[in-house]
């Protein structure tokens, strides 16, 4: 009851007034289920005042009934909301008080449900194939066990080019009805792939242009230290289109620096050679310890060398049938591990392939 | 290769620094790895401790019969005159010398203070090659030529401190194999001018023509197009010159005598190889250059016998090979102290003939490095002319007039027609003309413009079309796009905005692509690690699976030349590299792991493709490639932890990973025990394996524990390895067709669990096949959901609980219903199974 109602009422039904208050300090000092019970048979019950005297309202003249009825109904309803409410209050403190008994160790381990992990290389070209495919690129596959002819010959690489060397190159023995025996110089056309270049030669011979393709895979060199092993995997992008141009192929690769290591990486383009591209370029990024001032990680260059690229050589067109003078287009190459060696600190690249689990579940 | 940088510095007048030289070279194509610093510390004040000075007396030591008491005279500048203590003896009064003063830093990081010598104070140090970093040892000190101004910063005269350019260079660009080349470089890219070649041959000839002692024979042109001779004669074979060692000893070469190194010191800055032959050991006064004869048999310098075969070329004289054409010298024909007649041979070989000597021979020498790479025959008469020079003035030698020189036809010029607006469409950044045009001339191309050139404009019409003629140095340099490179990279690729290329393609991933990670995804889900392991193996790597003779995996894909016999054939299973996986954790002591692998294996089976017809390798056939799933469980999925002990790993735990994959591509697997298959899984155990099978796809793989004599063959004894292989590329077809929706029905489903007693031999499947059939079409689902065996179950028989999932799409199913269904699924089982309720 408002404490303005509470005053009319004490003005014009004083005893009912007393009545009242009386009843709710009853109630309200209830200090347990029981006690409440008991204060609501003493303020509601059959033999309580306010029953009492709601029983003596006919009996009342007849002026002072609708005051004393309407104001004893009233103060009922009054009383039995606080009960009500009281009633609330106390279960709410009785499950506290039996809550704040209930402790458990909340720093134990939780139930251990099993997580795997995908290999980081797996994840690194995941996410390198996701970028690439925003930019409205597939994902194009070729075969490990490679002809000569996608490796090297259809990528301007002439015959006498050291990369074909058994120094460099791993050679299969073949499979040949008519194969001599094991002659190593005669035993030249099948191999392990050594980038995964050759797949632009087979996309090429299988589509026109436009094309729009990234390769991934793994590749073989016979080189084995903390930066090299037999076995690795490279990420290939070719583009070939009307009017693509070496600013083309500087954006692209700038919007997948800043993708994939994040943050605002510089590039930069130097000038290099490889036989199937023309102009060719290495690629820097700027170096992210030290923000490009130098530092050991980037031999106090300020960049880090992270990819060759450039546009297609048009003697690779000539292998596929394309006319160099409709159309233009670049390539690039860069190894998977490196760039999840630059992006995670990863000091050797041998850890890709000791699959020790304590390294595995890192990433 | 290393560039000294005041050797760099005669050819063209760089001013900066040596950074921003590297930096230059880098950004316009030759790559500085670094720059090596050698001598002294080249702070200014430093080097100007290191003085040219005249010894003005020398006497004896008063207390030491090995020391020398001098006086030397330093200039002015630096306090006129010092006495000097010096133990060297090959020097007297009147020489002019290197004499670093006191406070000076040297090479080797001593600092020099006032000594006292036996008594004697010492205000300084007369110098050797040794202590200037020229020669790893030197008997005595340096004695300079006495035109040199006494008091003049060393530094003027010789690299008392260098700064060396370490380059790495493309195979492409023969021409930058030298300083001179460097040096061209440079004035094209920073727009400076570069000096004349330096090949200005000797002053004065003499004697008899050349070609009267010598005559010079090429037997196959084809291999040596081009081989010149001059003789000088009177050489006094030594020492060379203190500037001359430096060259060598920065640009990375020991320096050896007068004679060796001025054909090393012209090869270094000219970039032709030379040789020079002691024309006193040439047999029968003639050189013939030809094929070795197969067998033929030389020794090099190096003291090592070789045999030779007929893909190699020699300089031979009538009797023997004098030495490996472009390659490497013998000791036959080696000039020596005693020499006083020389042939000095320029010649040029075939860049990839030399590069298979190198491959065959094993050797790899300076000379043959710049050959491999296929030199300008037109460098020859350069180098001739340099060297005979510097043999003239540094040994003493008469050069005889002429010389011997034997050459096909030198090649026409390439002519190539050039439109300066290609260039623009294909770099994406304008070059003015001028400009383009300026780059290819600094590069020593000839430049025709075609007609007189209108009023300099800014942009080439785009019409035009020149005609360039590259100089032979640039065997590079044969279409528009490489002239087209040219101008890029001195123009500077820095000068390409950022665009990317108007697309026309959607992106986005095969049906393949897409079902390799989702397989991926949820086998890490089911809480795998994913492994990547080496594809190539041993060639036992399978020995110890039992696979029958003749079998397709016991033929792998081998490799000619493998780094080891551990990684010399391709896998033709996934097994033994996972399992390789799972020993190197446990061997280092991590717990038993669960790996998976996708990838690749090789077979040469009936899928493999034969090379098209362009790819001109007549019969070659690519092995077949199919990509395989292979699952490795070697401890529990469900560790121990204070909540409950671990579950651990069985056939069911490799069964629900295997399901759950293949749920991840939308597919269902039908397990059936091995069978007559045994024979082809001959390492599974047969009563705990079984054959995938997946509807639309048929047999996918199998599943099973290892057997375990075939674990201890791997090593492995210890562990139970469940293991799993799939073949990917026959799930691939079938996975992850979209999903059709299936009314979840209105009408509540009603559940009943039957317990059955059925033989040990019949199969859950069966049971459930049964039930199911029988059920008719109110039965959902019927599942296993309890195995019993034991107890009051007699000793042959198991219990199988089933819960029969029944539903209806019209109405709730009634009491009846449900009864009927069961009535009738316990009448087929114990029609068909001889189930009894338990």
């Amino acid at each position: 009851m408002e404490d303005a109602e509470l005053q009319i009422l004490k003005q014009r039904a004083p005893g009912l007034a007393a009545l009242y208050t009386t009843a709710r300090d009853t109630i309200l000092r209830a200090a347990d289920v029981v006690a409440l019970e008991q204060a609501r048979v003493s303020t509601l019950g059959r033999k309580s005042a306010l029953t009492e005297l709601l029983r003596s309202i006919p009996t009342l003249p007849a002026e002072d009934r609708p005051l004393l009825g309407k104001g004893g109904n009233m103060v009922r309803r009054e009383l039995e909301g606080l009960v009500e409410e009281r009633e609330a209050e106390l279960r709410r403190q009785a499950l506290s008080a039996s809550l704040a008994h209930e402790r458990l160790d909340v720093t134990l381990p939780g139930q251990p449900f099993p997580a795997g992990h995908e290999h980081l290389i797996s994840q690194t070209m995941r996410e390198v194939e996701d970028i690439f495919i925003g930019l409205g690129y597939r994902i194009a596959e070729g075969p490990e066990v490679e002809l000569d002819y996608y490796n090297f010959t259809a990528l301007n690489t002439p015959p006498s080019h050291p990369a074909r060397s058994a120094h460099d190159t791993f050679w299969v023995v073949e499979q040949r009805e008519t194969m001599p025996e094991a002659v190593m110089d005669a035993d030249r056309g099948v191999l392990l792939r050594t980038h995964t270049s050759p797949v632009q030669v087979r996309v090429m011979e299988q589509q026109r242009p436009p094309v729009y393709v990234v390769c991934l895979g793994k590749v073989y060199r016979r080189d084995s230290d903390a930066t090299h092993t037999p076995m690795f995997h490279q990420v290939e992008g070719l583009v070939v289109d009307e009017g693509i141009t070496l600013a083309d192929l500087k954006g692209t690769l700038h919007h997948f620096t800043q993708e994939f290591f994040g943050g605002e990486r510089a590039i930069r383009m130097r000038p290099h050679f490889f036989p199937f591209t023309e102009p060719s370029i290495e690629v820097d990024v700027s170096c992210e310890l030290c923000g490009g001032k130098g530092c050991r990680s980037c031999k106090h260059s300020g960049w880090l060398e992270i990819m060759g690229a450039g546009m297609v050589d048009p003697a690779v067109y000539d292998f596929v049938d394309y006319d160099s003078e409709k159309v233009s287009g670049f390539a690039f190459g860069m190894g998977v591990e490196r760039m999840a060696m630059l992006k995670h600190g990863i000091p050797d690249l041998r850890l890709f392939y000791d699959n020790d689990v304590r390294f595995l579940r890192q990433f | 290769m290393r560039v000294p940088f005041s050797w760099v510095k005669e050819y063209v007048d760089w001013r900066g620094s040596v950074e921003e030289l590297a930096e230059l070279l880098t950004m316009s194509g030759t790559e500085v790895e670094g720059i090596d610093w050698v001598g002294a510390p080249a702070d200014p004040d430093n080097l100007s401790r290191f003085v040219v000075g005249k010894v003005l007396t020398r006497d004896k030591h008063p207390n030491a019969d090995k020391l020398s008491l001098c006086t030397v005279e330093v200039g002015e500048a630096h306090g006129g005159v010092h006495q000097i203590v010096c133990g060297a003896d090959n020097f007297q009064a009147g020489d002019t010398v290197a004499v670093s003063l006191t406070g000076a830093t040297l090479e080797s990081g001593l600092k020099l203070k006032k000594a006292n010598l036996r008594g004697v104070e010492s205000h300084g140090m007369m110098m050797s090659e040794q202590e200037l970093g020229y020669e790893e040892k030197s008997p005595g000190i340096v004695i300079l030529p006495d035109e040199w101004i006494v008091g003049a910063p060393l530094q003027d005269y010789l690299p008392v401190s260098e700064a060396v350019l370490e380059l790495e260079l493309t195979s492409n660009r023969p021409d930058c194999f030298s300083i001179y080349g460097i040096a061209r470089e440079v004035a094209a890219a920073a727009r400076l001018e570069l000096a004349p070649p330096p090949t200005a041959g000797p002053a004065v000839l003499g004697g008899a023509p050349a070609a009267e002692s010598l005559a010079v024979e090429v037997a196959d042109p084809d291999l040596c197009p081009r081989y010149a001779a001059q003789v000088i004669r009177g050489v006094r074979v030594g020492d060379s010159p203190a500037w001359l060692k430096a060259r060598l000893t920065h640009a990375g070469m020991r320096p050896i005598s007068n004679v060796v190194d001025v054909t090393n010191y012209v090869m270094l800055g000219w970039g032709q190889p030379l040789h020079a032959f002691d024309a006193g050991k040439i047999r029968g006064a003639k050189l013939v250059a030809r094929r070795a004869h197969v067998g033929e048999r030389i020794v090099t310098l190096d003291g090592m016998e070789r045999t030779l075969d007929d893909h190699m070329v020699v300089i031979a004289d009538v009797e023997r090979p004098l030495v490996i054409a472009g390659v490497f010298g013998s000791i036959d024909a080696e000039v020596d102290a005693h020499t006083t007649d020389l042939v000095l041979e320029a010649a040029n070989f075939s860049g990839p003939n030399i590069l298979r000597t190198e491959l065959h021979t094993g050797i790899r020498s300076e000379a043959s490095n710049r050959f491999e790479k296929g030199l300008d025959a037109n460098l020859v008469p350069g180098g001739l002319d340099f060297a005979s020079r510097l043999l003239a003035d540094l040994c003493g030698g008469v050069v005889a007039p002429g010389t011997v020189d034997v050459w096909s036809e030198a090649p026409s010029l390439p002519r190539l027609s050039y439109r300066p607006a290609k260039a623009d469409d294909l770099l994406g950044y304008a070059v003015p003309a001028q400009e383009q045009a300026g780059i290819l001339r600094r590069l020593e191309c000839e430049v025709d413009e075609g007609g007189a050139p209108s009023a300099p404009s800014h942009a080439a019409p785009s019409t035009a079309e020149w005609t360039i003629t590259p100089p032979t140095f640039r065997p590079d340099l044969v279409r528009e796009v490489d002239l087209i490179e040219e101008v890029g990279r001195i123009a500077g690729y820095d000068l390409a905005p950022e665009t990317l290329p108007r697309h026309r393609t959607a992106g986005g991933l095969t049906g393949p692509q897409q079902v390799r990670r989702a397989i991926r995804r949820a086998l890490a889900g089911c809480g795998l690690d994913e492994a990547i392991t080496y594809t190539f193996v041993a060639p036992d790597a399978l020995d110890p699976l039992g696979l029958p003779e003749g079998d397709v995996r016991l033929s792998p894909v081998k490799l000619s030349n493998p780094m080891s016999v551990e990684q010399s054939v391709m896998r033709t299973m996934l097994l033994p590299g996972l399992i390789g996986a799972v020993r190197a954790n446990v061997d280092r002591l991590n717990d038993p792991p669960n790996l998976f692998e996708i990838g690749s294996v090789y077979l040469w089976d009936d899928q493999t493709s034969p090379a098209p017809a362009q790819a001109a390798e007549p019969g070659a056939v690519l092995p077949h490639e199919p990509e395989a799933v292979g699952i490795v469980l070697a401890g529990p999925l469900e560790v121990e932890s204070w909540t409950g002990a671990g579950r651990p790993t069985d056939f069911s735990t490799l069964k629900g990973i295997v399901e759950a994959a293949l749920r991840a591509l939308r597919l269902t697997a039908d397990f059936v025990p091995l069978g007559d298959a045994v024979a082809h899984f001959p390492y599974l155990h047969p009563g705990k394996a079984a054959l995938v099978s997946v509807p639309g796809a048929g047999g996918v793989g199998a599943v099973g524990l290892l057997r375990p004599d075939v674990a201890a063959a791997y090593g492995v004894d210890d562990l139970k390895l469940y293991f799993a292989a799939l073949a990917l590329d026959r799930i691939a077809p079938v996975a992850l067709k979209t999903a059709t929706f299936e009314d979840l029905g209105a009408y509540p489903p009603a559940a009943q669990d039957l317990a059955v007693i059925v033989d040990r031999g019949i199969a859950a499947a069966d049971v459930i096949a049964v039930a199911r059939r029988a059920g008719g079409k109110l039965t959902r689902d019927v599942h296993v959901f309890d195995v019993y065996e034991g107890g009051q179950v007699p000793a042959d028989k198991r219990s199988l609980a089933l819960r029969v999932v029944m539903r209806s799409p019209e109405r709730t199913l009634s009491e009846r219903d449900i009864a009927g269904v069961r009535a009738k699924i316990l009448t087929a089982l114990e029609r068909e199974l001889a189930a009894a309720l338990r």
